[in-house]
């Protein structure tokens, strides 16, 4: 069975930023956007934020790629992009999001992607 | 939509992988790399690649080694159509085993995933151990825990002198023709599936 921990994870992101910062957090339902953009009104700085699990295959198809990609260049509307993960992150991915400039989260608390989103939108 | 699959190779000799891809497929790895998603994009450079086929309506591309991991990229030409990259899968996942086979590489837990929009879609591979596991765990009832209950409730009858002997033969007898039965059933599940199906090399999706 697959078990999608994407919107219960975002959802709790979002209450947890929601709680500590003025963010403004813009979730977006489109394909091809971020799952979640959070703005920072005083800087105007944002940072935008992508969800990936693997299920069962444990592990994120090399391909994921493409999408983080497209994602990552649209630096008109964002700073940075930080991919969070629930399954593993294969080391030529891992390469390749790091030429991109996005950062990978494995496994975070939502406390921990929560910091990390403060920490890229203070940079 | 695109898709992966991954074979672990008890002896990962990148040298003996390429010159086996090459004497099968032949050298088509620029081809197959210039037609892929990762050449318009660039995303992922031909030296991340070390071998490639590409077909009317597809192409495959098997990335550098990675541990001991053998990882095969799959893209359609038609990326809407969710049967063909279930049959894609499927195709270039038995070929290449045939492959390894023929080259006496030894692989083993196979894995599969299709990235439909933003979802995953696992497939799973039944080893014949695995096969065997599953029919013995959806049969256990049926085989094991219902007879043994049913005697139970007929001796428990006897000793209590609700049942007389008579009808307590004829629920043994009822009990032991039930039994038996199961036990055919599992015997023909086993043939079918272990036998005959596992033995197709390939990956099943749930959607």
């Amino acid at each position: 069975m697959i078990i999608n921990k994407e919107p219960d994870f975002l959802r709790q992101l979002c209450e947890e930023l929601a709680s500590r910062h003025n963010y403004q957090l813009e979730k977006v339902p489109y394909a091809g956007d971020p799952d979640l953009l959070v703005k920072n009104p005083a800087s105007g700085k944002a940072v935008a934020i992508e969800l990936k699990d693997a299920g069962a295959y444990g592990e994120l198809p090399i391909s994921t790629i493409l999408p983080i990609s497209k994602l990552a260049k649209q630096t008109d509307k964002f700073a940075k992009v930080i991919l969070i993960t629930f399954s593993n992150v294969p080391a030529l991915l891992s390469q390749k999001l790091a030429e991109l400039n996005v950062e990978a989260i494995t496994r975070p608390t939502v406390k921990q992607a929560a910091e990390k989103v403060q920490l890229a939108l203070s940079a | 939509m695109d898709g992966e699959f991954r074979i672990q190779l008890k002896n990962y000799d990148s040298h003996k992988i390429i010159e086996a891809f090459i004497e099968y497929y032949g050298d088509h790895l620029d081809q197959a790399y210039n037609k892929s998603a990762y050449y318009r994009t660039g995303d992922v450079k031909r030296s991340d690649i070390c071998a490639g086929y590409q077909t009317s309506d597809s192409l495959f591309l098997v990335y550098n080694r990675e541990g001991n991991y053998l990882k095969v990229y799959v893209e359609p030409s038609n990326k809407k159509d969710i049967n063909l990259m279930k049959e894609l899968i499927n195709r270039y996942f038995k070929s290449v085993t045939q492959m390894l086979d023929n080259k006496h590489i030894k692989w083993h837990k196979p894995q599969a995933t299709i990235t439909l929009e933003e979802c995953p879609l696992p497939g799973i591979y039944k080893t014949k151990k695995e096969a065997l596991k599953e029919i013995f765990e959806d049969q256990r009832e049926k085989v094991v825990f219902t007879p043994i209950g049913t005697f139970l409730a007929i001796f428990i009858a006897r000793y209590l002198s609700i049942m007389d002997k008579i009808d307590a033969g004829k629920d043994a007898e009822k009990a032991l023709t039930s039994t038996l039965e199961a036990l055919i059933v599992v015997l023909l599940l086993i043939v079918c599936q272990v036998f005959l199906v596992s033995t197709k090399r390939v990956f099943t999706f749930k959607i």
